[in-house]
C-alpha cells in the first residue's frame, strides 16, 4: 500500500467526540470497517479510530507507568506505529487487541530505555505510584457526590499504590483482565505468552493485591 | 467419575468467560458446589472494586492536540523520499552559504554599530492572529529540540521543548531574570505608558 497518496482530510483531528463514539466503541465491525480504509490510506478514518480507542490506550498506559506526561507521548507513539503497521494488520485479533499488543510494546521499551538510562540508580521508580498527581487532569470525577469521589480517590490512590508493588508483568494481567476486560486469549496474545501462564500471573497478583488492600478489600 | 473440573475451565468460569453450551455444561457440574459459586462471587465483586476505582477510559489531556500530533507525526514519516532528498540536496550548499552570509551581516552591522546602544520600543504591535503567524524558533543550547504546533480551532499555539534541562525548585525568576544595564529585577521595574520612551 501507498501510504503517500493517502487521503490527508482537512477536518480538524479529533472532531468526533469520544461521547459520541461511547456506544460504538466496543463494536468490532465498525473498527473492521474503519481499519479497511485505513489501510487504503484514509487519514480521516484512522482519525476516528485514534479518538475511539485512545481512552484505553491511555488509561493502560498510565496504570502501568503512572506519569500522566510520560503516558501521553508513548499513547501517541503507540497510534503512530499502528498507522505504520497498519498494512500487515490482517484482522484476526481485534483491532483493540492488536492496540494493546503494541502498547505493550511501547511500554516495555520505553521501560527499558529508562533501566538503561539510570543504570545504577534504578529501583523500580519507574513505576512507583506516589509520582502520579492525584489532582491530575485524567483522574476520573465525573458523575460522583464529592463525599463518592473522595471515597473512590482514596480507594483509587490505594490500589494504585498496590498495584505499583506489582512485577510488571502481574500488574499488567491485572489491568487487562480486570480493568480492561479483556479475555484470557486476548491477553495471552497482549503479552505474547500462554493462556496459561496469563491465568498463572493473574492468580498471583490477585492474591498479592487482596492480601495488601485486606483493610479495603474485606471492608466492603 | 471424575467430577472435578480441569483447572483451566474453572478459571474462565470463574471469570464469566463460558459461553453457551460450554457454561451450561460447566454450571450443571458444578450446582451445589457452594464453595465454588462463593468463589465466583468474590471475583465478580474484586473484579467490579477494581473496575469502579480504576477507569478503562480516560481521555488524554489536550485529546484534539492529541490527534493533531500524531497526524502530524504520520505525515512527517510518510512524506515522499523524492522530496526529502530534494530538501537534503538543497540544504548542502543553501546552509553553509546562508550562514556564510549571516556572519558578514553580523560582522558589518558591529563595526557600524560601535558603541551605540539603541533602544526601540515597540508600542501597541498589531495583534497576531493566532495559526497564520509562523514564529522562527531558535535554540541556544546543543540537544535542545523545539516543535511548534498551533491550531486556529483551540486557539492556541504551543511551543514543545525536548531535551531542556529541569529547572530546580530553588531558582528564584525574580532575582536571576534582569534588564540589562538596568542591574534592577524585572518584577521592580515600574510599568510604563505605551509609547513612553525609556531615560
Amino acid at each position: 500500500m501507498n501510504k503517500s497518496s493517502a487521503n490527508t482530510s482537512k477536518r480538524p483531528m479529533g472532531s468526533v467526540g469520544p461521547a459520541a463514539l461511547e456506544d460504538a466503541q466496543d463494536n468490532p465491525d465498525d473498527d473492521v470497517r474503519l481499519v479497511v480504509r485505513a489501510q487504503a490510506g484514509d487519514m480521516r478514518s484512522f482519525d476516528t479510530l485514534v479518538t475511539r480507542h485512545r481512552g484505553r490506550i491511555f488509561a493502560m498506559i498510565r496504570n502501568m507507568i503512572h506519569q500522566e506526561a510520560d503516558a501521553w507521548d508513548l499513547a501517541q507513539e503507540v497510534f503512530i506505529k499502528a498507522w505504520l503497521a497498519l498494512p500487515r494488520f490482517e484482522a484476526k485479533a481485534r483491532f483493540s487487541t492488536w492496540l494493546y499488543r503494541i502498547a505493550h510494546n511501547v511500554v516495555y521499551d520505553w521501560t527499558r530505555k529508562r533501566k538503561i538510562d539510570s543504570v545504577g540508580e534504578f529501583n523500580d521508580e519507574v513505576f512507583a505510584r506516589h509520582q502520579i498527581d492525584p489532582a491530575a487532569q485524567s483522574a476520573p470525577s465525573a458523575g460522583e457526590s464529592p463525599d463518592e469521589a473522595m471515597a473512590h480517590a482514596e480507594l483509587r490512590v490505594k490500589i494504585e499504590a498496590a498495584l505499583a508493588k506489582l512485577s510488571p508483568e502481574h500488574r499488567e494481567a491485572v489491568l487487562l483482565k480486570d480493568v480492561q476486560g479483556l479475555a484470557y486469549k486476548e491477553i495471552a496474545e497482549v503479552m505474547g505468552t500462554s493462556i496459561g501462564t496469563v491465568m498463572s500471573r493473574l492468580f498471583y497478583a490477585r492474591q498479592k493485591l487482596q492480601s495488601m488492600l485486606h483493610h479495603e478489600y474485606f471492608a466492603r | 467419575m471424575n467430577t472435578l473440573p480441569d483447572e483451566s475451565t474453572l478459571a474462565r468460569w470463574l471469570d464469566d468467560e463460558l459461553q453457551g453450551a460450554e457454561l451450561a455444561a460447566f454450571d450443571a457440574s458444578v450446582r451445589g458446589a457452594t464453595d465454588l459459586l462463593a468463589r465466583r462471587q468474590q471475583v465478580r465483586a474484586w473484579r467490579a472494586a477494581l473496575a469502579a476505582a480504576l477507569p478503562a477510559t480516560i481521555e488524554p489531556p489536550y485529546p484534539e492536540f492529541f490527534n493533531s500530533r500524531i497526524a502530524r507525526a504520520i505525515r512527517a514519516q510518510t512524506a515522499p523520499p523524492r522530496r526529502l532528498a530534494r530538501a537534503a540536496a538543497w540544504r548542502t550548499w543553501w546552509m553553509p552559504a546562508s550562514a556564510a552570509a549571516g556572519m558578514a551581516l553580523a560582522f558589518w552591522v558591529g563595526t557600524k554599530a560601535g558603541g551605540v546602544t539603541r533602544v526601540v520600543t515597540v508600542t501597541n504591535p498589531a495583534p497576531v492572529p493566532v495559526a497564520t503567524h509562523v514564529p522562527t524558533v531558535y535554540t541556544p543550547e546543543r540537544g535542545v529540540d523545539a516543535e511548534w504546533f498551533s491550531s486556529s480551532d483551540a486557539a492556541a499555539t504551543v511551543i514543545v521543548l525536548e531535551g531542556v534541562e529541569a529547572i530546580p525548585d530553588t531558582l528564584d525568576f525574580a532575582e536571576s531574570a534582569c534588564l540589562p544595564g538596568i542591574g534592577k529585577p524585572i518584577a521592580a521595574v515600574e510599568p510604563r505608558a505605551a509609547g513612553e520612551v525609556p531615560q
